[in-house]
């Protein structure tokens, strides 16, 4: 099936295969069955829960092929000045419903908390409000996203011995892979 | 000069109240009328808008139930679209057997009418079987146009999945957001 938003047949619902690059942001918190309590969440886990948490999944893990792993991931992608840049320069978390100043707040808990390396990371520092308005007012709108973040997450493994975890996205959508076809988990 | 009517019954007025009254007195009845004012609602207009003042929360959790999931107004399925999971062998959390969760989803926020607090709620869909078409709901709290992908309930969520055969959906707790 061609990725895209289509009708079904019979409903009104449309299917949305490939929401491929929503990289916004970070996530929360621990779902819980019910009967066992709910979590109380922060503003800043709300903010990443509604506006970045439905695809990539409340815990930071969704669909590793379709939806990147931010979980233990996304913190690597401070190790180097493109990777940093390139977070927040995604048109999904540039041109979110967010303040600069809550924008922020979701990034560095989705760098530090959800995604930091488990192994640990090189010392890297916060993002400030005033670096995340300049960055955001330069959305990767006009580039192909998935073969700039290969370009980028190569960077991160040469440089920085990143995690191969990082490379399952987009593979299927790399050379060799089906023109088309939907990667399945 | 001659003195008016009005003039005569002013003066006949003030030199009654002052045999009658000392000032102490009026006073305490000064000090009693400003203590007892705000108790009484004064004009009409105040009184008019306070009934039109709208109630807490939205049309859809003013009417919503929490005892039956398999009824559209229960509080959870403020912003649901499509077959209740919980009236296809499955629960307002589970998937109907033969059918797989997505792993996406798009999160609003609903309140409960017990405790009057916002609730974040996955709603995501079973995969996999054909569409159950059973108790079929649509409630758009928190949801936005297509164009909003990521907030939109007519979205078919199974993305991730072994197959993108739509099921039905849940309404999963995610947790407290106020």
């Amino acid at each position: 099936m061609t990725p895209g938003i289509g009708r079904a047949a019979g409903r009104g619902r449309a299917l949305l295969p490939a929401l491929a690059l929503v990289l916004c942001g970070p996530a929360v918190c621990a779902a819980h069955g019910p009967g066992t309590g709910v979590s109380r969440l922060t503003p800043v886990q709300v903010a990443y829960l509604t506006s970045c948490g439905g695809c990539h999944g409340v815990e930071g893990v969704s669909a590793p092929q379709a939806v990147p792993t931010l979980r233990h991931l996304t913190g690597s992608f401070l190790c180097t000045r493109q990777g940093r840049e390139f977070l927040v320069r995604l048109p999904d978390v540039a041109l979110s419903s967010l303040s600069n100043r809550m924008l922020t707040k979701v990034m560095n808990w989705v760098v530090f908390d959800l995604g930091a390396p488990a192994a640990g990371g090189r010392a890297a520092r916060p993002y400030t409000v005033a670096e995340v308005a300049r960055l955001r007012s330069e959305p990767l709108t006009q580039t192909g996203l998935t073969p700039y973040r290969d370009r980028v997450v190569a960077g991160l493994q040469a440089r920085c011995g990143a995690p191969a975890a990082l490379s399952v996205y987009g593979a299927a959508y790399g050379p060799g892979a089906t023109p088309g076809v939907q990667p399945t988990s | 000069m001659r003195r008016s009517e009005l003039d005569n019954w002013g003066e006949r007025l003030t030199r009654r109240l002052a045999g009658r009254l000392s000032r102490r007195s009026m006073l305490s009845r000064l000090g009693a009328l400003l203590v007892a004012a705000p108790a009484f609602p004064l004009l009409p207009v105040q009184r008019a808008r306070a009934a039109d003042a709208p109630a807490a929360g939205t049309d859809f959790s003013r009417n919503a139930q929490t005892h039956d999931d398999t009824a559209c107004n229960y509080w959870r399925y403020c912003g649901i679209d499509g077959n209740l999971c919980s009236c296809c062998g499955g629960g307002v959390h589970s998937c109907p057997p033969g059918s797989q969760p997505s792993p996406t989803s798009w999160i609003g926020s609903c309140i409960n009418p017990d405790d009057q607090r916002a609730y974040l709620i996955a709603y995501r869909d079973c995969c996999g079987p054909n569409e159950c078409n059973k108790c079929s709901c649509l409630n758009t709290d928190h949801a936005m146009p297509i164009y909003r992908p990521q907030a939109n309930n007519h979205v078919i969520w199974c993305f991730g999945t072994n197959s993108f055969e739509y099921h039905c959906s849940m309404a999963v707790l995610v947790g407290l957001a106020q």
